[in-house]
């Protein structure tokens, strides 16, 4: 199904993108895919296909054919990311004529690592299962990854439904950062783990220390571990562009 | 007075994070720049480059295309951007650029001023890395954002260097130049400022043309069409110093 919103810009499915992301024995990054346009079109034949990576400091972009191909597929080197780093990747349609510049459609999309077939540098893990009158719900479990089950019985009408529908912009928007604070709550307040703990708590930990840099307060205070974690998850909120999104998907 | 550039290791910048907080509690201390010297807090960098201890910065555009002189040795052969050895080192030696002593005392910031955290959000905030970065992909076109004090930290910059599809966009900051830089060098009056058609403003504004224009896509004569209203008073090559 085709959106649309009052910019006239295509939102384009997941499914209309397939990406993959290989590193090579000498760490180098690279991206194969394909973009198939055709069930969203028609587009003015001389777009602009443009794909973007980006993650942290690392950005860079290729056009990668005319949107008058229904399907493109392409292979590029990312020689601006280290073979450690997960990109995330967007595909845009330009116009290239009248309103040059103008977004004609747009997908934001992870990539699929080869050697994985979680999303890449994923601590959280998401799953479908039949959940009764839950959309999703978060489960936390000593020394193992939290994991996002989404409802299987989704309507399939919509984005809103399977695995993809933890990436949408609604989605993101509107859970994650509370998905956020829930998960570091349990590690920090309830299990009282500290960043050295070699467990996927403390990966938590260390992950909200990369987003807010004052020194964690002991465990036995309560009061200024919750107010740090706010910091936290609201520096998460920032780096995670939550009010973009919100926009991207509030827009019709 | 010429000095081998070396890497500081974990060692050596959680020395340097020390030295930051005692002086940010009162203490001051001279800066450690053994820390830079010592094998037990330092490593090599390869291939050699040499920098001058002496040099000073009147502005950030001076830090920028020094930066990019004498470090070419190393970043034409491998990243830097991301080394947060190589610019805390030079932090560090380069103390009293980015943390003079004012009336008798330093200001210590944050340390992601001066020492480059892994946290990839706070990059921008270096006040060595940054403006080299700006240099090397905009040239004269960085001005605009390195008018400033090495030591000072722009909110308003922080708008165009804290996300990289804006920061690594040349023609934007070609357009940037057009609209807020006179002939001489100097900033537009208001250009600082907060008030409409500001540079603080056009951060937000540039935002919002997130999902209804690819400005990679567009030429910087496009990018100024594209402004609304409140920037038209930037558009003409009439304003006066700020």
């Amino acid at each position: 199904m085709r959106r649309f919103n009052y910019t006239g810009r295509r939102d384009l499915k997941q499914d209309a993108v397939d990406l993959e992301v290989t590193k090579a024995s000498d760490g180098a990054l690279s991206v194969k895919g394909s973009v198939d346009l055709d069930a969203y079109g028609p587009w003015p034949a001389d777009a602009d296909v443009v794909l973007e990576a980006w993650q942290g400091p690392a950005f860079e972009r290729f056009s990668i054919g005319r949107a008058s191909v229904p399907k493109i597929e392409f292979q590029r080197q990312l020689t601006r990311f280290r073979g450690d780093q997960s990109p995330q990747f967007r595909v845009k349609i330009v116009s290239e004529t009248s309103d040059r510049g103008k977004l004609l459609g747009l997908c934001q999309i992870r990539a699929r690592r080869a050697d994985d077939d979680r999303p890449t540098g994923s601590m959280l893990h998401v799953t479908v299962e039949p959940l009764d009158h839950e959309i999703f719900k978060l489960r936390l479990e000593e020394n193992k990854h939290p994991v996002l089950v989404i409802n299987e019985n989704l309507p399939t009408e919509t984005d809103y439904f399977g695995k993809g529908f933890a990436l949408t912009p609604l989605f993101v928007s509107l859970v994650m950062p509370q998905i956020f604070r829930t998960v570091v709550t349990d590690v920090l307040l309830v299990r009282r783990m500290d960043e050295e703990d070699e467990s996927p708590g403390g990966m938590w930990i260390r992950f909200a220390r990369s987003l807010n840099t004052d020194s964690l307060p002991p465990s036995d205070d309560i009061d200024a571990r919750r107010a740090w974690l706010e910091i936290a998850t609201a520096e998460f909120s920032r780096c995670t562009d939550v009010m973009t999104k919100f926009r991207l998907w509030s827009i019709k | 007075m010429s000095f081998i550039l070396r890497s500081l290791n974990e060692a050596g910048l959680e020395a340097f994070r020390e030295y930051l907080a005692r002086v940010r509690s009162g203490d001051n201390p001279p800066p450690p720049r053994e820390l830079c010297s010592q094998p037990s807090t330092s490593d090599e960098v390869t291939p050699n480059v040499s920098i001058d201890l002496a040099r000073t910065f009147p502005s950030r555009l001076e830090v920028g295309a020094y930066f990019e002189d004498v470090l070419e040795p190393i970043w034409s052969q491998r990243s830097i951007d991301a080394d947060r050895g190589i610019w805390s080192a030079l932090s560090l030696l380069y103390f009293d650029e980015v943390c003079p002593i004012i009336d008798g005392r330093r200001s210590v910031k944050n340390d992601d001023r001066y020492i480059l955290l892994s946290s990839w959000d706070r990059v921008d905030r270096h006040l060595l890395r940054t403006p080299y970065v700006l240099t090397r992909i905009h040239g004269n076109n960085a001005r605009i954002a390195l008018s400033g004090k090495p030591y000072v930290f722009s909110e308003a910059v922080s708008q165009l260097t804290n996300r990289q599809q804006i920061l690594t966009n040349v023609r934007l900051f070609e357009a940037l130049d057009q609209l807020y830089m006179r002939p001489d060098g100097k900033l537009k009056r208001g250009a600082s400022g907060k008030g409409a058609g500001s540079l603080r403003r056009l951060g937000k504004v540039i935002r919002q043309y997130d999902l209804t224009y690819d400005l990679h896509a567009m030429t910087a004569a496009e990018i100024l069409t594209l402004l609304p209203h409140e920037f038209t008073a930037f558009k003409t090559a009439s304003s006066t110093a700020s």
